[in-house]
């Protein structure tokens, strides 16, 4: 069953590969054939800061982008379902937690016991929102995706494409920093990704109300206290109180079932209410 | 001030500041760069200070085991 799952995972983030990543870019190219453009499509499409910067020069409206639509998508999915995105379809974030599976746990640090995420990922998503009114946009220095982009085009076509040197910067704290030495491998998406944290952000606003669905624990009536869930967790978003009991953090869990899947009591459940 | 406050203003600063800086948006990467050689220096200092415990460890139990002699 877990195998299974697992197997789901890894499908899922295949197709949020083709779907969103030159050669390939399926959403997007499905987006340009619907509106009647033709136009190249690769990941900067689905950019968020493009529409971002849009709205701050009061004009998003006139340009009705992919980036524009996929904003309104992903953050109605999130408040509704939570950062489905994050943890089914992201691929930045599934090469980091795969990558750490690699290394045995004991060699790895647990960041968020040191340095607490949510202040620092809110943090980075205010400044990122904020970064279009000085007129420059350093987030294109901190772009995960275009990494993936460029390793893309490389493996498909043989294209090289020239990246500037702060994305070494960036590899290595998305790769070796914030993945292969990171317990989870999340530590990218848990601190410096504005797109996971938007999403967060609007889901634990939508957690506010009954209707929405979100992982939900019972930890007070069936817990087995086993520690399963917390060390699944690839976000490190179930922590453990005083009394060995765990609690979840709907400000950077990114819904991606693993610790439903491992409960052996069934005490993690998705639903709303 | 709290300290999650400071961490968030702190955060905020790390993508606000340096874009603010005249002339920086993001590609040179000289920052990048430096911090990459900053963390290269700070490793090496890391495992070296790493590997003097280990020796001054060995060497304390040595004269440890010398003294129950």
């Amino acid at each position: 069953m877990a195998q299974v799952f697992q197997f789901k995972r890894i499908v899922g983030y295949m197709i949020g590969f083709v779907l969103f990543y030159a050669p390939f870019a399926l959403y997007q190219k499905m987006f340009y054939a619907f509106m009647g453009v033709k136009e190249y499509a690769d990941i900067h499409d689905f950019c968020l800061r493009i529409p971002l910067e849009h709205i701050w020069q009061g004009r998003i409206f006139q340009s009705f982008t992919v980036g524009v639509f996929s904003i309104f998508l992903c953050l109605a999915a999130a408040f509704f379902f939570g950062a489905f995105f994050c943890g089914r379809l992201c691929v930045v974030g599934s090469i980091g937690e795969y990558l750490s599976r690699l290394l045995p746990d004991r060699f790895q640090i647990d960041w968020p016991r040191y340095l607490p995420p949510v202040p620092v990922r809110y943090g980075i998503l205010t400044g990122f929102i904020l970064s279009p009114l000085l007129g420059n946009y350093l987030a294109c220095a901190y772009c995960g995706y275009r990494l993936v982009e460029a390793a893309s085009l490389y493996i498909f076509l043989g294209e090289v494409i020239v990246l500037p040197s702060s994305v070494l910067f960036t590899g290595m704290l998305w790769l070796l920093v914030f993945g292969f030495f990171t317990k989870g491998g999340r530590g990218f998406c848990n601190y410096m990704c504005p797109v996971g944290a938007a999403q967060n952000a609007v889901h634990w606003l939508g957690c506010r109300f009954s209707f929405p669905w979100r992982i939900r624990m019972d930890a007070t009536s069936c817990c087995l206290q086993c520690g399963k869930c917390v060390r699944v967790c690839p976000m490190r978003a179930i922590r453990t109180d005083g009394a060995g009991l765990p609690y979840h953090n709907a400000q950077h869990c990114i819904t991606c079932m693993q610790c439903r899947a491992c409960c052996p009591a069934k005490c993690i459940t998705y639903g709303h209410g | 001030m709290k300290q999650s406050i400071k961490i968030y203003l702190g955060a905020a600063g790390s993508v606000l500041l340096p874009t603010a800086l005249q002339g920086c948006n993001g590609v040179c990467g000289s920052c990048g760069a430096g911090c990459l050689v900053a963390a290269i220096v700070a490793g090496i200092a890391g495992v070296n200070r790493w590997r003097r415990e280990q020796q001054n460890f060995a060497c304390r139990e040595e004269n440890h085991a010398k003294h129950e002699d």
